[in-house]
């Protein structure tokens, strides 16, 4: 647990019970890193990069912008993170939760921009899809439902959309989604079975 | 679709995720064994989370992401640069006022006597006048008394002075 030290300095001090192994080793690494330890920060980043990109790519035009996308998260949630240390205990900080929260947040908004909008989603992945590149009818037909899908998904309602992508591209389950999204497991799952049905339409509509 | 179908709706987009487990899996298997429709509809939901899903984070991406903590690390410790010589900044720029203020106050008053505006009296003085004694007695009710005594002989002061003359036989 880091609390304000000698000077302004959080010290680190060892608390019992109240949370999880994971969370407490990836409070002891925030804390470090708050003391200076820039291995802890990387190890930090280095857990939560996967999660983090899976969110934010679907927003992307490139691979660049989706890193650029996922930095800005971390350094957002390391500042408020920082800041919440300053105020209170270490306990106080859910970082894996803010990490979420605010790559979930970043990406609504690169989504509310109209240019990136109207791009196909996921541009960032173009190499890998020229790559495999699809040759027969069957195929294509299916890379062309599959770029609906993908643009529908844009079109859903903001809650449907959260908790789809959380579940499909972070690969979170229902009950950390409502976690994250600070609502019910129930209401989470509500939401991701609507988000389905409205893709359904949204797609049978806009097919040729 | 039947009720039950319609009941067991939100288990199966959730089974379709695969999240789900325990007695809401086997209650949804149980049903699934009789229920062609809510087969096809499970198979329909995965197809569209299928459809859904990104491609599988690529080379390109990969490579990107090897830089990332010290990306990440370089652009925190340069606002931080960024932040504390703003700080140090408005600390400057504050002294420096302070210091201005310092040193012209002297000179504005000196130049400006006339802006000095005095403060108000707080209450306006009035001179002590020597009271007329004569006024005061005549106005005194101690005076009165004395005089009413002598006049009319009932005051209290009488009763007890005359139970001390009969007392004492003077």
């Amino acid at each position: 647990m880091a609390n304000e030290g000698d000077g302004d300095r959080p010290v680190l001090r060892v608390v019992t019970g109240g949370s999880t192994r994971g969370h407490r080793e990836e409070e002891a690494l925030l804390a470090a890193f708050l003391v200076g330890d820039d291995e802890a920060f990387g190890t930090l980043v280095r857990r939560h990069e996967k999660l983090v990109l899976s969110l934010v790519r679907r927003y992307a035009r490139t691979p660049e912008d989706a890193r650029d996308l996922a930095q800005r998260a971390f350094l957002r949630a390391f500042e408020a993170a920082r800041r919440t240390l300053r105020r209170g205990p270490l306990g106080a900080v859910p970082f894996r939760r803010w990490l979420i929260r605010i790559a979930v947040n970043l990406a609504k908004n690169h989504a509310r921009d109209a240019a990136r909008f109207r791009m196909v989603p996921v541009e960032a992945v173009g190499e890998e899809r020229l790559a495999s590149a699809p040759s027969g009818t069957a195929e294509l037909e299916r890379a062309e439902r599959r770029e609906r899908v993908r643009r529908a998904v844009l079109q859903l309602p903001r809650r449907q959309r959260e908790v789809l992508t959380l579940r499909v591209d972070g690969e979170l389950s229902f009950s950390e989604i409502a976690e994250a999204l600070k609502t019910t497991e129930n209401a989470a799952r509500v939401n991701f079975h609507h988000a389905l049905q409205r893709l359904k339409t949204l797609t049978q509509e806009d097919s040729p | 679709m039947n009720r039950e179908c319609r009941e067991l709706e939100v288990m199966r987009t959730t089974a379709a995720a695969g999240d789900l487990s325990g007695e809401e899996a086997a209650r949804l298997e149980a049903h699934l064994v009789a229920c062609v429709a809510c087969r096809e509809a499970l198979a329909r939901d995965r197809e569209m989370i299928d459809l859904v899903r990104l491609p599988p984070v690529g080379a390109t991406e990969s490579l990107l992401l090897a830089d990332l903590p010290a990306r990440t690390l370089s652009a925190l410790k340069r606002r931080e640069r960024r932040r504390g010589l703003f700080r140090r900044y408005l600390a400057g720029a504050a002294v420096a006022a302070a210091m201005v203020l310092a040193l012209l106050t002297p000179a504005v008053l000196r130049n400006h006597p006339s802006r000095i505006i005095p403060a108000p009296p707080a209450a306006t003085e009035v001179a002590w006048q020597e009271p007329d004694l004569d006024t005061l007695w005549s106005e005194s009710a101690v005076l009165d008394s004395s005089t009413g005594s002598s006049s009319t002989g009932s005051t209290i002061s009488d009763a007890v002075l005359d139970a001390y003359d009969e007392g004492t036989g003077i």
